[in-house]
């Protein structure tokens, strides 16, 4: 495999980033969830984890893109040309589609929790982080199109 | 991600004219050296200005840098 380009190198370590952190963020807000209704006590303490793994995604977002920007400086200043463009543009689009279809999934588990009264974890805490992660989803499907897309063509 | 039908002859092209490098030539038509690696190897089909400019730079006709293997179709029947 050949050497990663600077846009590769910076495309995968905000995926890395991104996966690391919104992992560790779910797995605490869902496996919160699935042992019972929370108070508001709780939710504050997962809003406190939340934004302080927001602000160490931030941190180690700038960080990564220094380091990089610093060793491989020559290459950080390379414009973006119509492959670039054009890549972003695809990957924008699958981004979309992943984006839609949590979109919808979660509105249709909302109709059906009103409808039938069933679902009662449905919570409007819950129905945000879901959000969230169709959110998070939509922006890893985006870097991963991006790498593909280098690695194998457009 | 289909394979693309379009082949170009930009590396032979590329050593024939005094062995330029990959970066000298991607910087004359206004991409990356990248995007130029990319094309070489067959994985991005450039814009019709790119391909005119590389065409330009070796001065010779689109048609001796890029060229169009169409996709075999199976025969079809009429009947």
């Amino acid at each position: 495999m050949s050497e990663l380009s600077f846009k590769e190198k910076s495309i995968l370590g905000s995926l890395i980033v991104i996966v690391v952190i919104s992992a560790n963020y779910f797995y605490r807000v869902f496996s919160a969830v699935a042992q019972g209704p929370l108070d508001r006590g709780e939710m504050v303490a997962l809003g406190s984890f939340g934004s302080s793994l927001l602000v160490a995604l931030i941190i180690l977002e700038i960080v990564y893109h220094a380091m990089i920007a610093g060793i491989f400086h020559a290459q950080a200043n390379d414009p973006t040309d119509e492959r670039d463009r054009l890549i972003a543009a695809k990957a924008g689009r699958n981004a979309g589609v992943i984006l839609a279809i949590g979109c919808i999934w979660i509105v249709g588990h909302i109709l059906l929790n009103v409808w039938f009264e069933e679902n009662a974890w449905i919570t409007p805490f819950v129905t945000a982080h879901l959000i969230l992660l169709s959110m998070v989803a939509a922006q890893v499907a985006e870097y991963v199109s991006q790498l593909l897309y280098y690695r194998r063509g457009v | 991600m289909g394979k693309s039908h379009i082949r170009n002859r930009v590396k032979a092209l590329r050593f024939h004219a005094e062995q330029m490098t990959q970066q000298e030539l991607a910087t004359r038509i206004g991409v990356t050296r990248q995007t130029l690696i990319a094309i070489e190897g067959d994985k991005y089909s450039p814009s019709l200005e790119v391909a005119f400019r590389i065409a330009r730079e070796f001065d010779v006709p689109l048609e001796q840098v890029f060229q169009y293997a169409a996709p075999q179709s199976s025969s079809i029947d009429p009947t």
